[in-house]
């Protein structure tokens, strides 16, 4: 095992680049619209999936992927951080699912 | 597949020659037939090499979908006849063939190369529904580009036959193009070791490390993408193949011009 995988989507609402739509940002209609999802071993930075719906530019694309690389250091934290919590834990607040 | 058949092409990849003599972003020789189907509404055959695919479509009226009352549907299915590669099998759709569809069609309907509002017949009602068959006749590598080449072809063929009474008369046919409005040509470009290459026959696709396929339009804007393969590859990796890939449309959109 490398690492652990974080995913994110990246997309264009109208017009901007943004990273992890909400419902209604991935509802919109209007404007350009790409939806971008993304899956990254975050040690390396490599893409392990890549996928685009809509209609987005070169410059655009490259923009969306930088944002995904540091959303995914971001969330690799916290998948750290949870794995940890999961084991690491004060005897006495331990519940019993918890080994 | 033979590991040093693998290491023997992947060396020589890197003197910029591939086995049959083409370059590293050289498309083998491609035709594209028109009309090749008599009871399709629009057909064509495309060969790239030793690939063939042929694609059909069909018109009928259907009902809309009761969130979009006033659009036509569109739907891209892909048979793999088993004739066409010792790898096929007959039997129910492989992961490989609704990939296909799947690629194709988010192309088709992404770029919004048809105008589904102009296939409306009767809001709500009756609207027009396009059936895009792909059917592989043999494969030779680079399925997936004849298959979105040949989409393309077949849909800029489509005469929309004659309505009577609510009935469509396939018998006859107008003179009433589909609204084809962009033409998104998909280009798929493969990872072999620090190599990018177009157009993979099948030894090729077996020894590459990833795949990305990129749908691009006229004004060089990408409307999908997909990527495959078991490798990973990095951003830089990214730009270069859609660089590559939007260059090498614009080659293949004159094609169909």
């Amino acid at each position: 095992m490398k690492d652990m995988v974080a995913a994110v989507s990246a997309g264009i609402v109208d017009g901007s680049v943004l990273i992890d739509l909400d419902y209604k940002e991935e509802a919109h209609e209007e404007g350009g619209v790409a939806d971008i999802p993304v899956a990254m071993i975050p040690s390396t930075g490599e893409i392990s999936l890549l996928q685009m719906d809509g209609v987005i530019s070169k410059e655009n694309l490259k923009k969306a992927i930088a944002m995904v690389k540091t959303a995914c250091i971001k969330i690799n934290e916290a998948q750290k951080k949870a794995l940890k919590d999961k084991y690491i834990c004060d005897v006495q607040n331990c519940d019993g699912d918890k080994k | 597949m033979n590991k040093g058949l693998k290491s023997h092409i992947i060396k020589s990849l890197g003197t910029g020659i591939r086995g049959d003599g083409r370059s590293l972003e050289d498309y083998r020789e491609i035709t594209i037939e028109k009309g090749v189907s008599s009871t399709a509404e629009g057909s064509a055959r495309v060969k790239i090499g030793d690939t063939e695919v042929i694609v059909g479509v069909k018109l009928s009226i259907d009902k809309p979908f009761s969130d979009r009352p006033d659009e036509g549907i569109v739907m891209v299915g892909t048979e793999l006849l088993a004739m066409s590669s010792p790898e096929f099998e007959s039997g129910p759709p492989s992961i490989w063939s609704i990939e296909i569809a799947r690629v194709t069609d988010r192309g088709i309907r992404e770029s919004k190369s048809i105008d589904v509002k102009a296939l409306c017949i009767t809001p709500g009602e009756k609207v027009w529904l396009v059936s895009v068959d792909i059917c592989t006749l043999n494969d030779d590598g680079n399925i997936l580009d004849a298959a979105s080449l040949g989409a393309l072809a077949a849909l800029q063929d489509v005469r929309l036959p004659k309505v009577e009474d609510n009935l469509v008369n396939y018998k006859e046919k107008t003179d009433e193009k589909l609204p084809l409005q962009k033409l998104p040509i998909g280009v798929t470009v493969l990872k072999v070791g620090n190599e990018f290459i177009v157009d993979p026959t099948s030894e090729e696709e077996k020894m590459a490390d990833s795949r990305l396929t990129i749908t691009s339009m006229e004004d060089g804007h990408i409307c999908a993408m997909q990527k495959g393969g078991d490798a990973q590859i990095t951003a830089e990796d990214v730009e270069k193949m859609v660089e590559l890939s939007i260059k090498k449309s614009a080659e293949l959109r004159r094609l169909l011009e």
